[in-house]
């Protein structure tokens, strides 16, 4: 089945399913009270915030080439070891040479949507090494053998009555629905294998071009500790995560976590120099960082699109947006789900393949209120759609439907001919019109709009 | 062409690309708005931010009684393994009250693998800086003795002066001393260990400490 048939079906099931509607309005519903408090306690004004933020990433975007390769220039300098990689295999490649070099078994992840782009659990697990995820949300889905359900809250779409059943069977504890007691059987599960890793792989919330610097944002110290147990640290880091200079954080580290979860700061904002230095007593000896570009540059060319590199992945757009609410993350099919993930996908993955996910989108702007870096995402979604239209990527049946339309409803003689075919049509079309087809079509008027105007008639 | 010139390439090559000045962050006031406040008000700040996210505060102005809480701490947890990184501070409040030193193992006289902090029970290192806007502890490799003692037992104990308290994250990273020194790795600290994974109900002590404590001394 091919990816727009798939969402199309995921999409139909989802919308109609109550429980699932539930679980998120719950998550959801506490999420935006959180939020919507802590930008009034954090900010005198948001808005301004968010001129700023974009201000920033702008100038990181008009000098991307130059601030890569300062950061290299600085981390490299302290001994840590700089590799790009244009693509998700050169990335694997990289992993899997430093793997077989330091003959390692047992890898213990953090939490990273980069290293999901990369399908790297999959990878690891086809080479028989130990893959441990260490955030609660990623281990929950990894241990369900399901992908992230959200690139900030992987598990919101799971019960505790769920996560408990799973952990009796997969962690063999007694049942409980306590959240506390649940966290508690996490953390013993993965104490020892936070001390006895061989690598560490982390993801990068923001990289310093100034600084040479990685930094990381987390709240549970599963990243801590996969950066300082193990005796090799791999970060991989999208090349757009960039910010020119260390105290752009004091900015950037309040507003990600403001849209992400509604906190002041998250629990531990780590900033990653280098492996240890000669004074310290413990730390990686090795570090290395992965450039991921994989299309990045794609969109970069473009002036359009361009802007959406601004994006910090805090997930504000996919909670707002009614689409994600009603069809659920899983439907994507997508490592970005949402609004941002609708623009980015079909650039990192291809149109053909993709561009569906842009017309999943009522243009009702609730993702761009609330974008941090005041990205246009519902703009961009509609230039998507007109991208995949010019470049003839969507499907035939589609692309000929948008002509007959484009022939009809320029003219008023035209339709005025159409209307009595279309009370005839319009019941047949109904599988083309709605992707629910719980959906009602209304029935036509007697007359149309046009002749009552000429007879003037009143339509009471 | 290798793949790092590939992509630089890639990346020059765009000719529309307009050169934008460097963004200013303080063209606008940005933040909640708090008037220059006086030594007692940042302490206030700070205890109220640190208190709202589980932190345990405990405001001292002698060394003996520094001493006496991280004893009464220590008394708290079932486990007679403790580890410090022996800093000025720490070593003033131990000659203030010598039962505590016997207490600790240094850590720099220790070569500890990642498995051996499984018996400590208790982490004490001093800070870098106190953010009164947010309640966060800086700390940096070179003040917390390397990465694992903050991070691997249960309980953090913290100590830090006055003089450490900065108002906002801006003045901690602004900080002419923060990028200096030969340290790898730093962290700003928020409060405990925590998640909300599971339907966003809070939980403290997920991966990192449990409890986090501040002996804060203003002499």
């Amino acid at each position: 089945m091919n990816t727009y048939a798939k969402f199309m079906r995921e999409a139909k099931s989802m919308a109609g399913n109550e429980i699932h509607r539930a679980k998120i309005k719950k998550a959801i519903t506490s999420y935006e009270i959180q939020v919507d408090g802590m930008k009034k306690q954090q900010f005198q004004d948001w808005n301004a915030a968010r001129e700023v933020a974009a201000g920033i990433k702008n100038e990181v975007l008009a000098n991307l080439p130059e601030m890569l390769q300062e950061f290299e220039e600085k981390l490299t300098s302290r001994g840590a070891t700089v590799l790009w990689a244009e693509n998700a295999e050169q990335a694997r490649h990289y992993i899997e040479e430093i793997i077989s070099r330091h003959n390692a078994r047992k890898v213990v992840k953090s939490k990273s949507m980069t290293t999901e782009e990369i399908e790297l659990n999959e990878y690891l697990e086809s080479r028989g090494i130990e893959n441990w995820e260490s955030d609660l949300g990623e281990l929950i889905v990894q241990l369900a053998d399901e992908k992230p359900y959200h690139i900030v809250t992987p598990a919101m779409h799971k019960s505790k009555q769920e996560i408990a059943r799973l952990f009796v069977e997969k962690l063999g504890i007694e049942y409980t629905e306590n959240a506390e007691e649940l966290t508690m059987a996490a953390r013993a599960h993965l104490r020892r294998a936070f001390v006895t890793a061989d690598i560490g792989i982390t993801g990068a919330n923001f990289i310093i071009a100034e600084e040479g610097a990685i930094v990381m944002t987390e709240n549970e110290g599963n990243g801590r500790l996969g950066m300082a147990c193990p005796k090799v640290h791999i970060a991989i880091a999208g090349i757009e995560k960039m910010l020119p200079r260390l105290a752009d954080l004091s900015l950037f580290l309040p507003l990600l976590t403001t849209s992400g979860t509604g906190q002041q700061l998250t629990g531990y904002n780590s900033i990653v120099r280098g492996p240890k230095s000669a004074a310290e007593p413990d730390g990686p000896e090795e570090m290395i960082v992965i450039l991921l570009d994989n299309g990045r540059s794609n969109i970069y060319a473009q002036d359009h699109f361009r802007e959406v590199l601004r994006c910090i992945r805090c997930g504000a757009c996919l909670n707002a947006c009614p689409v994600f609410r009603s069809v659920g993350g899983h439907t994507y099919a997508t490592t970005y789900q949402g609004p941002v993930g609708s623009i980015i996908t079909p650039q990192l993955r291809g149109m053909a393949a993709w561009q569906h996910l842009a017309h999943a989108c009522s243009l009702c702007g609730a993702c761009t209120e609330v974008c941090p870096v005041g990205i246009d995402l519902h703009p961009l979604l509609l230039e998507t759609r007109w991208q995949a239209d010019k470049e003839h990527a969507a499907s035939k049946k589609w692309q000929f439907a948008i002509k007959m339309w484009s022939k009809i409803i320029p003219s008023r003689k035209v339709i005025d001919t159409f209307r009595p075919l279309m009370k005839i049509f319009l019941p047949l079309a109904k599988p083309f019109l709605s992707a629910n087809q719980k959906k009602r079509i209304p029935t036509m008027a007697k007359k149309s709009f046009a002749q009552m105007w000429e007879n003037n008639e009143s339509t009471r | 062409m290798n793949p790092r010139d590939s992509i630089l390439k890639k990346l020059s090559s765009i000719n529309s690309l307009q050169k934008t000045p460097a963004a200013r962050t303080q063209d606008r006031q940005i933040y909640q708005d708090y008037p220059e406040e006086t030594k007692d008000e940042l302490i206030a700040r700070f205890k109220k931010q640190f208190l709202a996210l589980a932190g345990e505060f405990f405001p001292v102005s002698s060394y003996e009684k520094a001493g006496a809480h991280i004893f009464e701490l220590l008394k708290s947890v079932d486990s007679t393994k403790h580890l410090v990184e022996l800093n000025p501070l720490c070593q003033k409040i131990f000659s203030a009250c010598p039962e505590l030193e016997a207490k600790f193992e240094n850590i720099e006289n220790k070569t500890l693998a990642a498995t051996d902090f499984a018996d400590y029970a208790t982490g004490l290192t001093g800070a870098d800086f106190l953010v009164a806007r947010t309640g966060s502890i800086v700390l940096r490799t070179n003040s917390a003795g390397g990465r694992r003692l903050s991070v691997l037992p249960p309980l953090h104990i913290v100590v830090a002066t006055v003089a450490q308290l900065v108002p906002s994250l801006d003045a901690a990273l602004q900080n002419r001393g923060f990028r200096e020194g030969d340290w790898s790795y730093g962290t700003i600290i928020t409060g405990p260990s925590r998640t909300s994974d599971i339907e966003k109900i809070l939980v403290l002590g997920a991966h990192g400490p449990k409890r986090l404590a501040l002996i804060l001394l203003d002499e």
